[in-house]
């Protein structure tokens, strides 16, 4: 995995605008900074999520997906963010039958007032993609 | 084609001073359907309102794209101007470009490109809203409030003023809350029950209050407008209209336990009065003290009641209520003392939080207004004062100020310095915050009177010996180390949520803040709401603060209220989930996943969504394998374009 | 094969066919004009170049195209091999073209007739519109039904949040009442229509043969993401249990991918460093 130039991954966030889009706005509203490898689409709730845009997403270039929303029991549509979470699991499973790395896929349950934490996560997981390198899913579409 | 206009804001130098706007416009004229494309100082000014309302209308627009400060901020405001202008406002979208760009990148270059790229994400959401319109919605027109402290009080009296029917419900067999323990109140010195109490009367006797004590919220479903709240009312045991107040049962019965309402200073007996001026008015049996009822296992009290109001067949009631808005005043509580071991708090007798004193001192209290040391009985002579007792430490407590402790410790040292006259009082402070209306002038006069010891400096250790406590502290202002020795120590605890309040915050679909405060919707502009549309909050559960601000935002909170619950009709948002039929199949995933039951199989064998019910949350459109339902203006195509376009996967 | 077809053999002028009349070479078939020849119906997977080549050959040299059945469709079954590295696949030569790939990948596909196999109906229909009928079906006519096979299935629900996943052959299943209510996988949601769901009328489940309902591009993942948002149990803490649930489903992309594996957004396997 040598390359001359430097790798800049290509990360996307579905991020459930009452939890943790609201704590990435409390980072804006701090100035705390993260790196700039992520792009943000608000959802409704991580529930809204599905394979289909975790699979485009890779197919359009994503290295990583980082995916949003409440903790377990605070999800304000009951369960969302488990139906959501129970997708996840199983397409890991298919992830990985197809060679491609699960682990680019992370869930986080960040509270609205949790600004640094989202800093962190934003951090770790852009420090983790570059590690992983680039995912391999486009260069085969 | 699309006829979409994007304007692009600097924010004065917020979003200017790292993104380079004019280039964000330039770029996106060049996007297929911008039809215009402009940078502004500040699109939320008149001026920039004005712009956008200017360029729907010259350039017959059909979709508008704002890329700003984060839409919870201006979103509204700028739908509202697309409104005005003829557009739909449902057609009108916020790239965030500040929060999420602006504030928290640095590199120019970067900064910038991805600001382009977040602008034409929301360009492709643009181009495939639709019109929509929001549904009307009938509600319910009565208020819950929750906590029936002085805050409660306050809120239930003024949506009851407004028209509206309420139900209060408080957990304590007594309204009133800490107030009702308070002796007398800064900075005017008002016996704090000769003013709580006809406010508790009143709260009692008002035709359009429902007062529910010894009760608790358990569930709550539904929306605002039309929520659905699940109450359990504990017994009592006692029947309230019947209850003389002769205290007969009290004097019989064999059990003592720590009476709350001392906090811990007395005991009471399993059958109690909450206090003298408890409303209802009416003796307790607390079950989980009392040595039983189901089956009986003493009886004494029933026996001895002489107008039959003692029933031990009472059991839990669970009702429920539909209103159309609730408000949160579950109030504080002191942070639990044995916290602080270096001071011995819950440990050394003589030891005592505020609210014990404010107990001491009362005439009515446990001691009769006699200064004694809860430990041996002997006269209080001496007091040290410790302000900031588990506040402003964020290393080991509470990071926050509790916000009354300074001026509340001047009283005390006051009333103490009345009671006993030659008595010494040591004040130890590290600031005076008294910065409400009177209580600067209030605690001066107490501090440079003299006949308060007033020392800067932060108590190190309290060692109790035995016959008096041993003070080790600091004066920083000379420098020296001091060591006191006094009778009583009383610690200005930290307020802290009342117990519960995660788990109610939790049922009501709440968020707290990082010190288990309710959390209010934006900290300055929107302080009584929440993020829960129709949930608002006041007093303490809020965050600490004193009598005349909870009352305050207890009425700030009854006129959200009562704006919902005389609204005609409410506005029930139209971004909710749709079927096509072409696709349906009949399936029922949707209506299997659906949490509010919005969604049905009709006998047509197509999925049909009731409007009213629905939220937008979208597991249904998420669940369906044929992509047949799905969110309005949240549609997978128009996700699947943003996602390309934010990943710069599309040039 | 359906017995309609014979009927039809007089209607045509049947150029080739590799199972039974004729096969021909790459020579023969470039000898004919551009667009020569009226009709090209391709059954089977594209695997490797030389089969790229013959159909790009065919397709120039067809006016129009229908690819015919799963394999030409989804890729089929064959597809699957495109998710797995056995010993076998090793010993491929690893040179891109080696994969499974749908028809429409390589060359521009006018029509398609789902199925593995193609039901009855589903053939008597393509022919009665291509070879009878007078004017030719639009292009991109799909011979089967635009909305899911339970639109056909006369199964009743009950409401049953998917709290195991049975296998059928522990016990046959009810069949009154739909699969999925009763634990078993069926495909049925995200699979088109038209076959009239035989064979959920022979107490079978729906295993994805027809492809997915217009406008989902990935089968698997949307009967996956159905089937995960499905299971459920109440509440607190149920995440374990609801794994759980997950994880007995035994071969995930064998059922959810069966025949679309090579037309999925992933189409195949991808070597990221694990």
């Amino acid at each position: 995995m040598s390359d001359n130039t430097v790798f800049e991954p290509k990360i996307i966030a579905f991020l459930c605008k009452w939890t943790t889009y609201a704590a990435a706005d409390l980072c804006g509203v701090s100035r705390m900074p993260y790196p700039s490898n992520i792009s943000i689409i608000s959802v409704n709730c991580t529930g809204e999520v599905t394979a289909d845009m975790i699979l485009s997403s890779l197919a359009k270039g994503a290295d990583g997906i980082l995916i949003g929303g409440c903790r377990p029991g605070h999800c304000r549509y009951e369960d969302g963010n488990l139906k959501g979470s129970n997708r996840v699991y199983l397409l890991k499973r298919v992830l990985k039958e197809f060679g491609v790395n699960p682990d680019r896929i992370r869930e986080v349950g960040i509270a609205g007032a949790q600004g640094l934490i989202f800093q962190q996560a934003v951090e770790k997981f852009t420090a983790d993609i570059r590690a992983f390198g680039p995912c391999p899913v486009m260069s085969n579409a | 084609m699309s006829r979409i206009g994007v304007f692009v804001c600097h924010c004065g130098m917020n979003i200017e001073e790292t993104v380079d706007t004019r280039r964000v416009a330039d770029t996106l004229k060049l996007y297929p359907g911008v039809v215009h494309a402009e940078d502004y100082d500040y699109m939320c000014s008149e001026i920039g309102q004005q712009k956008i309302r200017d360029v729907i209308v010259e350039h017959n627009l059909d979709g508008v794209v704002v890329a700003s400060c984060t839409p919870a901020m201006h979103q509204e405001t700028f739908r509202n101007a697309a409104e005005e202008a003829g557009l739909n406002r449902y057609r009108l979208e916020v790239a965030n470009i500040r929060e999420q760009v602006s504030w928290v990148h640095s590199d120019r270059e970067v900064a910038t490109q991805k600001a382009i790229r977040m602008a034409r994400a929301a360009v492709e959401k643009v181009r495939g809203d639709d019109d929509l319109e929001a549904i009307a919605v009938d509600h319910e027109t009565r208020c819950l409030v929750v906590g029936g402290g002085i805050s409660g009080i306050q809120a239930a009296i003024d949506v009851a003023n407004s028209g509206h029917k309420v139900i209060l419900v408080e957990k304590d067999p007594s309204i009133g809350g800490h107030m009702a323990q308070l002796s007398v109140t800064f900075p005017t010195l008002d016996c704090a029950q000769c003013i709580l109490t006809p406010r508790m009367v009143e709260a009692s006797r008002h035709p359009n209050i429902e007062l529910l004590t010894y009760s608790e919220v358990v569930k709550v479903a539904g929306f605002m407008g039309n929520y659905e709240v699940t109450i359990r009312k504990n017994p009592t045991y006692v029947d309230a209209d019947k209850c003389n107040l002769c205290d007969k049962c009290s004097e019989v019965c064999p059990v003592g336990v720590k009476e709350e309402f001392n906090e811990g200073l007395s005991e009471r007996k399993a059958i109690y009065l909450p206090f003298e001026q408890a409303i209802p008015s009416s003796y307790v049996l607390d079950e989980n003290a009392c040595l039983g009822v189901k089956p009986i296992r003493c009886g004494l009290c029933q026996d001895v009641c002489d107008v039959g109001a003692i029933d031990y067949d009472m059991a839990p009631e669970v009702i429920t209520e539909k209103v159309g808005a609730i408000i949160v005043a579950t109030g504080y509580d002191l942070y639990d003392p044995s916290h602080l071991t270096e001071y011995g708090g819950g440990k050394y007798p003589d030891v005592v939080t505020s609210l014990q004193f404010e107990r001491m001192v009362h005439p009515s209290g446990p001691m009769k207004g006699q200064l004694r040391r809860p430990s041996d009985g002997r006269s209080v002579k001496s007091v040290a004062f410790v302000h900031c007792a588990g506040s402003r430490d964020p290393g080991r407590h509470k990071p926050y100020c509790s916000r009354i402790c300074c001026t509340y410790t001047a009283k005390h040292a006051l009333l103490f310095k009345k009671g006993v006259p030659d008595g010494v009082a040591n004040v130890f402070y590290i600031d005076i915050r008294t910065d409400g209306k009177g209580y600067e002038e209030f605690a001066q006069g107490i501090i440079s009177g003299k006949r308060v010891r007033y020392i800067r400096g932060k108590v190190a250790k309290v060692v109790d010996e035995g016959d008096h406590l041993t003070v080790w502290g600091a004066d920083t202002l000379s420098g020296k180390r001091m060591e006191i020795d006094v009778d009583l120590v009383v610690l200005a605890m930290a307020m802290v949520p009342s117990e519960g309040t995660a788990e109610l915050a939790k049922t009501l679909h709440i968020n707290v803040d990082e010190n288990g405060f309710l959390k209010e919707a934006h900290l300055k502009l929107r302080p009584v709401e929440t993020t829960t549309a129709g949930v608002f909050i006041a007093g303490t559960a809020q965050g600490p603060k004193d009598i005349p601000d909870s009352v305050a935002q207890a009425s700030a909170a009854a006129a959200k209220a009562i704006a919902i619950l005389s609204a005609d009709k409410l506005s029930h948002s139209p971004e909710v989930a749709a079927v096509d039929e072409q696709l349906c199949s009949g399936c029922g995933i949707c209506a299997s996943v659906c949490p509010y039951d919005a969604v049905k199989v009709e006998r047509s064998g197509i999925a049909v969504v009731n409007e009213i019910l629905c939220f937008g949350c979208g597991v249904c459109a998420a669940s369906c394998p044929a992509g047949a339902i799905e969110i309005k203006n949240e549609r997978h195509a128009q996700i699947e374009e943003m996602i390309g376009v934010a990943l710069g996967s599309e040039k | 094969m359906s017995p309609n077809l014979v009927l039809l053999l007089d209607r045509v002028d049947l150029l080739f066919w590799a199972s039974s009349t004729s096969d021909l070479t790459d020579e023969e078939i470039s000898a004919y004009d551009d667009r020569g020849i009226d009709l090209l119906i391709y059954a089977g997977t594209v695997r490797g170049n030389e089969n790229i080549a013959t159909a790009r050959l065919l397709r120039a040299k067809a006016k129009r195209v229908v690819a015919y059945g799963a394999c030409a469709h989804l890729g089929g079954l064959c597809g699957l091999a495109n998710v797995y590295s056995g010993a076998q696949l090793r010993a491929l030569p690893s040179a891109d073209g080696e994969f499974v790939q749908p028809l429409s990948s390589v060359i521009d596909v006018d029509y398609i007739l789902p199925g593995c196999p193609p039901p009855q109906a589903m053939v008597t229909r393509m022919m009665e519109e291509l070879f009878i009928a007078d004017v030719m079906p639009e292009q991109g006519t799909v011979f089967a039904s635009n909305k899911a096979v339970c639109a056909q299935c006369d199964r009743k629900h009950v409401p049953n949040p998917l709290s195991s996943v049975r296998r059928f052959h522990t016990a046959p299943p009810d069949p009154e009442i739909c699969l999925i209510d009763q634990g078993y996988i069926c495909l049925g949601p995200v699979t088109r229509g038209g076959c009239d769901a035989v064979c959920l009328k022979s107490n079978r489940p729906c295993t994805g043969c027809a492809g997915p309902v217009a406008g989902v591009r990935d089968q698997g993942g949307a009967i996956l993401h159905a089937l995960a948002s499905l299971v459920s149990f109440p509440g607190t803490d149920t995440e374990k249990k609801e794994h759980q649930v997950l994880d007995s489903i035994p071969d995930v992309i064998g059922t959810t991918y069966k025949y679309s594996a090579a037309s999925s957004i992933l189409k195949r396997r991808v070597n990221d460093g694990k």
